[in-house]
């Protein structure tokens, strides 16, 4: 069919080059609360974008009806607005001459899944929580996308994305816990292992010990610390924020800023799950060290930006009109030793389960400030003793990330704005909380 | 249209359903973005597609999809209807949905020009104005400016007997001046953060936003920010202007009294709520000055319509009054729970897509009866702050922490030197129980958000908040950094 819609789109348009982007997504999620299915949804969503280039300028018009007569329209009304708008000499020609297809490898277990097992998945884990006298939440969802880019100059490159999420928290009156699995395989996934973990958590909030906001030696999951670096791939590694001088990178770049513990890699290529080949400009995606050793080098790149830079194109471009680049796929390398034995090396540490509600307050210091939830933990002499109440914290990312002190061997898929990212625990000296609360 | 809201509707009933509805969404949306003196981005969008909701044997089930062709209905039937069969297996309670009566109506959002009949140059050649305006200003380092516009067509049935259809306009326009050294970032919007400001209105809003007349002052202010010194954290008077004043009380009063979060169904999420049950209609909110109101009549708000895609008429209701809390945002199927026989109508969905849930509509707080600059005056030591910069709150609502953009140190009755990243925090009722004073009605505006997000999957809603300056007694301000 796209094939189809492709021909006739560039039959019609009177432009020099045309693209085609197309999007299906068909998203599927059971949600649950008070021990029950509150919500559960499915959509199938269709969209195409169409840009025209001519002469240095763009534009572009997305439809979801693609019949003959609303594509002429929104070719005619696109091919008007085009000759009205101002030649941008930043843009770049389309991609041309290149085929690609991305595998689907998917899993058999991910390709079974619908609503019948998601819900089956839904009742083991409230069932369990139950039989603890604890109240369940959560989600169960997977997405299947696929993208297909076409230009009339060749080139076509088809994207598979898919998605499996399970997170659950557990209730009583001493707290909330929460746990969750992300992946793109169900291989690994128990539903009432999840449900154990919760209790096991929930047990432990029952001996509190209250503590007052200021700085604390701290162990964070993986899904907290997956929410603190969110924001440094978020503000800091673009080649167009560090044009901008937005970027910390600005004055850090090649400096030894971070504990020598950390290396983070940006990895489209991945061999497990949806790899990235090409990137939104047609570029051909790299894998690249985003900190090596403490270290940051490289920023991630477009056409444009690593052309004005005197850098690697390292084919990192989500938006080929407003030059936006990220990380794709980021990934922090794994330590020596795991959770259970840092936890066990432990003294007078916290152990924080989740990180809520983030946001930035200086993009320079990538200082964030936002708050705990789901579990704080005081370790002491390698044991988790008591539970602690919620604390918010506004610390500089850049700073926590020189305090590390150690990473988990075991690392975790989390989620991340696009797809999801591979992160391990982290331990922290002198994170800094600012405020306490009462629960 | 309403002939394939007739099918769907027969042949979900024909599957089992004891209740169905659809909503059909037509939309169109445009939005130009300019920066450093060019167009960045320029999109149109056309959309099409409908949603079905069922219950069967006590399930829910939803099912959409993106296009408006007669011979798919019976498949998103068929897949809404098991998923509602799959939702039964994990029941705990019966669906009762909250009595309403059915409605045939034509509602539509007021507007002068449609600003889809606007010259795209006219459109353009204003935002590129504004941006030679700000970059006029040689710290400014990045200019943005943007407008957007969207078209809507709602066509909502019921097995229950309801046909309404709902057109709404909105139009919105705002900019940016980012003021970059080699030691800061700062940035100054006009007229609110995020987009600017946003209304239920035709491109007259934007012909009356006086875009240009403020530029050169928000450049200006972005680059004395650069220069001037953050706030030593300390306890102070605050005297919070409208702009961050309609964040607060959307984060603070709008979300944790969202029903569905009150009875723990958005617990692993977006989290729950500290008016628990037993504090309905019997908690001290905030001071005796402190009436917020919820109205989904407000003329021209974002969170303005006829009916919710419950089906449910507009209303208008007190949730803090006298500073007594009062009432929850509620639905259908929410509403029995508390013993309410009405839904205050505030089911939404921001998509075909979309499945409503309880999401806050327009929810603003009364003027009080005091000057500005009287209050300025009564203040010896505090601090002025207004622009949204940065927002977070823990999970039942109660820890915030909000960075504004701009801030002014009050100093004997007077406003003084301009502070950058002045920040306050607080807990919610403690603070607003120390509101003492609040602007009258000449300083009442209402502040569009487009913003909001809420749900799984991710829901983004618009809503508004309308408030004069008010003043909040002894406050932590300033970043605690240890």
């Amino acid at each position: 069919m796209i094939e189809k819609i492709a021909e006739k789109v560039f039959k019609l348009s009177k432009a020099e080059q045309t693209e085609i982007l197309f999007y299906h997504t068909v998203d599927a999620l059971t949600r649950f609360g008070q021990n029950q299915i509150t919500q559960h949804v499915e959509s199938d969503n269709q969209n195409m974008t169409i840009r025209m280039l001519d002469k240095k300028r763009t534009a572009s018009i997305s439809i979801s009806n693609f019949s003959d007569s609303v594509i002429e329209k929104a070719l005619e009304q696109l091919y008007n607005i085009l000759n009205l708008q101002i030649p941008d000499e930043r843009l770049s020609d389309l991609p041309e001459n290149t085929n690609y297809k991305s595998e689907l490898k998917q899993s058999d277990s991910f390709k079974k899944l619908d609503e019948s097992i998601r819900s089956d998945f839904v009742k083991e884990s409230v069932d369990y929580l139950k039989k603890e006298s604890s109240i369940a939440a959560g989600i169960c969802s997977q997405t299947k996308s696929t993208i297909t880019h076409i230009t009339n100059k060749n080139y076509s490159h088809i994207y598979h994305d898919w998605k499996f999420s399970f997170s659950l928290s557990a209730k009583n009156d001493y707290g909330i816990t929460r746990e969750e699995f992300n992946g793109t395989t169900l291989d690994n996934f128990n539903p009432e292992e999840l449900a154990e973990k919760c209790i096991t958590s929930l047990k432990l909030l029952k001996n509190k010990k209250k503590i007052s906001a200021g700085k604390y030696d701290i162990i964070l999951t993986p899904a907290a610390f997956a929410e603190l670096l969110i924001y440094l791939f978020y503000f800091s590694f673009s080649a167009k924020a560090y044009h901008e001088k937005r970027s910390f990178m600005v004055n850090k770049k090649g400096q030894q800023i971070f504990s020598p513990l950390l290396t983070i890699i940006d990895n489209p290529r991945q061999t497990e799950g949806p790899a990235l080949y090409y990137d939104f400009e047609g570029s051909p995606t790299t894998n690249t060290v985003l900190v090596d050793k403490g270290i940051c080098n490289n920023l991630v790149s477009n056409k444009y930006y690593s052309k004005i830079l005197g850098i690697p194109n390292t084919g990192n471009c989500l938006s080929p009109t407003t030059l936006d680049c990220y990380p794709l796929r980021p990934e922090v390398l794994p330590g020596k030793k795991s959770l259970k034995t840092m936890i066990k090396e432990s003294d007078n540490v916290l152990l924080i389960n989740r990180l809520h509600y983030l946001n930035i307050i200086d993009p320079l210091s990538v200082m964030v400030t936002g708050m705990t939830r789901d579990g704080v933990f005081l370790i002491e002499k390698g044991q988790i003793t008591k539970s602690t109440n919620n604390l918010r914290f506004t610390e500089s990312v850049l700073t926590a990330l020189a305090n590390i002190e150690e990473l988990s061997s075991d690392l975790f898929e989390c989620e991340y704005f696009i797809g999801l990212m591979k992160v391990p625990a982290v331990k922290i000296k002198n994170f800094n909380f600012s405020s306490a609360t009462e629960f | 249209m309403f002939d394939l809201c007739d099918k769907v509707l027969n042949y979900a009933q024909l599957l089992g359903a004891c209740y169905a509805d659809i909503r059909v969404i037509i939309r169109e949306t445009e939005w130009l973005y300019t920066k450093n003196g060019k167009l960045e981005s320029y999109s149109i969008n056309k959309e099409e597609g409908y949603g079905v909701r069922v219950i069967v044997d006590n399930g829910w089930g939803f099912a959409s999809i993106s296009n408006l062709n007669k011979e798919n209905f019976e498949k998103v039937v068929q897949k809404a209807i098991s998923i509602a069969k799959a939702s039964s297996k994990v029941r705990r309670e019966p669906i009762i949905l909250a009595k309403e009566p059915s409605y045939q109506d034509i509602w539509s959002s007021t507007y002068l020009i449609d600003p889809f009949t606007v010259p795209f140059e006219t459109k353009l050649n204003t935002l590129l104005e504004i941006d030679e305006i700000l970059r006029k200003e040689p710290s400014v380092k990045i200019a943005e400016a943007e407008m957007r516009f969207r078209k809507e067509h709602k066509y909502f049935a019921s097995t229950e007997g309801s046909k309404i259809l709902q057109t709404t306009v909105v139009s919105g326009a705002g900019y940016e001046a980012t003021a970059i050294d080699e030691n800061d970032v700062q940035k100054r919007t006009f007229p609110m953060a995020f987009g600017g400001q946003f209304m239920q209105m035709g491109y007259e809003l934007i012909q009356g936003l006086k875009l240009k007349e403020n530029a050169p002052r928000i450049a200006s202010e972005a680059a004395t920010l650069l220069k001037a010194k953050e706030i030593e954290p300390a306890k102070r008077d605050l005297i919070i202007g409208s702009e961050q004043l309609a964040l607060q009380i959307h984060e603070s009063c709008g979300h944790p009294s969202e029903l569905d979060r009150v009875l723990g169904y958005e617990e692993n999420y977006a989290g729950s709520s500290f008016i628990t049950v037993d504090k309905y209609k019997n908690m001290h909110y905030g001071s005796n000055i402190v009436n917020l109101v919820a109205d989904s009549t407000l003329p021209n708000g974002l969170g303005t319509f006829g009916y919710d895609d419950d089906g449910v008429r507009a209303q208008r209701y007190f949730i803090v009054k006298n500073g007594l809390y009062q009432n929850y945002f509620t639905n259908r199927e929410f509403a029995p729970i508390i013993g309410d026989e009405r839904s205050h109508g505030c089911n939404r969905a921001d998509h075909f897509s979309s499945i409503p849930i309880i999401r806050m509509i327009n929810l603003s707080l009364l003027p009080g009866d005091h000057e500005l600059d009287e209050m300025i005056a009564a203040t010896e030591d505090g601090l002025f702050v207004d622009g949204v910069k940065t927002w977070s709150i823990d999970q039942m609502r109660l820890n915030f922490q909000f960075t504004c953009e701009i801030g002014y140190r009050i100093k004997n009755g007077k406003l003084s030197e301009m502070v950058k990243n002045p920040t306050y925090q607080g807990i919610t009722p403690n603070f607003w129980q120390s509101c003492d004073m609040i602007a009258n009605e000449k300083y009442w505006i209402p502040c569009g958000v487009i913003n909001c997000g809420k749900g799984q999957p991710g829901q983004v809603m618009m809503m508004t908040h309308g408030c004069s300056p008010a003043r909040f007694k002894n406050i932590m301000t300033g970043i605690v950094r240890n």
